[in-house]
């Protein structure tokens, strides 16, 4: 049986259909929309996408960049215990902000073609990977750290200096100040070298009680995490930690974001 | 507004051809584009809505909506699945302003994440060989919409997997897996039907 026979019969209207359509666009019900409307509809999706991913750069790389200043993010290396310390420090606000700009994000690239054409899973996560990467590019300029010192003098960039104002080197929580110091290299001597940690405290660190060698050589100025035993202001150092230190000078306050 | 036809002999023009004729104002050919999809379009209404009164406002509606839109129908495309988008998105708003299909912002069914893609010619041979085309049409409203939606365009409107996907604005693979579940769930419920008696 063919498919025509089947479609419903009752429906033969369609001489009478296209003079009530013609007669109602004649008496004005309906006017042909420019072709700029579409073509501005097209611009403000296009110009949404690229803002809200501009805006997932600058947030997420924000994300990176406080992780840097608070100088934490050497302790998922510490095992189990760093990782969750790690986890609890981490700005889930920020992280959840990004998380649904990348929802609305996904949202708005559903109209275009190349988007709702593939699978959610693979759109989210190319969005995602664009998200990730990008705000690792901006991670590695200067815009965070600039916009961070000028925060501190008073010269805060619009709505953002707020932020940058909040932020600052974070001492580890009690547990691990019995164990871990944070600073800067102030000096190598021929036992290891003397730290300088960034709450002022001067202690002079043996490497000769390391567990595994460094895999580069230390000098003066490197930002280092020291694990160890403190015997006064010596610490028997059983890991050194190299870690990213963009200010090199302690900062008075010691605030959470 | 231009009043008389471009095209005296309709026959050989391209719908395609018809419509660039309209965009550049010549309403009659509008006239003809309902002469070929109304009857369509009627049909395509009646597999979702049941109410000859309510299938023909929503006709009218779909055609005064294509008319007020036709300058963003790219003329290099196809005319077919432009038209269709515009029923599908009419029928989707009625059935929601109806309260017959939810009005879920995000749709996160299973099939949509991440769907195996099916292939096109394995279902149409599988349904010609194993069901007749009036068991088909009984069984329809076994379907719920989103097996409907795909299953409609792909067996009664001829529709790629690509110009379904485009109307629906769903993956390519959920089309085919939808396609694919929709005609199971029909030869079940027609093996049902046929062991009752």
């Amino acid at each position: 049986m063919e498919k025509e026979e089947t479609e419903k019969k009752e429906t033969n209207n369609t001489p009478k259909l296209k003079e009530t359509i013609l007669a109602q666009i004649k008496n004005g019900k309906v006017k042909i929309k420019s072709k700029f409307s579409f073509i501005l509809k097209d611009i403000l999706l296009i110009a949404g996408i690229i803002a809200l991913i501009l805006l997932a750069w600058f947030i997420l790389s924000f994300v990176f960049f406080v992780l840097k200043v608070k100088g934490l993010s050497f302790l998922p290396q510490i095992g189990l215990i760093g990782l969750k310390i790690f986890l609890i420090n981490l700005p889930w606000l920020l992280i959840l902000i990004v998380l649904l700009i990348l929802i609305v994000l996904e949202l708005f690239a559903k109209n275009l073609a190349v988007v709702y054409r593939k699978p959610l899973l693979i759109s989210f996560f190319v969005l995602f990977g664009l998200i990730l990467i990008g705000s690792l590019i901006l991670n590695r300029t200067s815009l965070h750290p600039r916009f961070f010192s000028q925060s501190k003098k008073q010269m805060p960039p619009p709505v953002y200096g707020y932020f940058y104002r909040r932020i600052g080197p974070q001492k580890p929580p009690p547990y691990f100040q019995s164990f871990v110091w944070r600073g800067n290299i102030k000096e190598l001597t021929n036992k290891g070298f003397i730290l300088e940690t960034y709450f002022g405290e001067i202690l002079e660190v043996q490497t000769s009680t390391l567990k595994k060698p460094l895999a580069e050589p230390l000098k003066i100025g490197d930002s280092v995490a020291v694990i160890g035993k403190k015997k006064g202001t010596i610490i028997e150092a059983e890991k050194i930690l190299k870690t990213e230190d963009i200010f090199r000078k302690p900062l008075p306050e010691n605030k959470k974001i | 507004m231009k009043a008389n036809s471009n095209f005296p002999q309709k026959e050989a023009i391209s719908d395609e051809q018809i419509a660039t004729s309209v965009q550049k104002g010549n309403l009659e050919d509008f006239g003809e584009l309902v002469l070929r999809y109304g009857k369509k379009i009627q049909n395509y209404l009646f597999r979702f809505i049941q109410t000859k009164e309510e299938v023909e406002d929503l006709t009218q509606d779909i055609f005064l909506k294509a008319y007020s839109n036709i300058l963003s129908f790219n003329p290099k495309k196809k005319f077919t699945p432009w038209l269709y988008q515009i029923a599908h998105n009419e029928l989707v708003n009625y059935l929601r302003k109806k309260h017959y299909l939810s009005t879920k912002f995000i749709n996160l069914d299973l099939d949509i994440l991440a769907a195996k893609s099916v292939s096109k010619n394995d279902i149409l041979k599988d349904l010609e060989n194993n069901l007749k085309f009036e068991l088909i049409d009984k069984n329809l409203n076994k379907l719920n919409f989103k097996y409907r939606q795909p299953f409609v365009l792909f067996f009664y409107e001829n529709l790629s997997y690509q110009e379904i996907s485009d109307i629906l604005k769903i993956p390519i693979s959920t089309v085919g897996t939808r396609i694919k579940r929709a005609k199971e769930i029909i030869k079940k419920s027609v093996n049902n039907s046929e062991s009752f008696y």
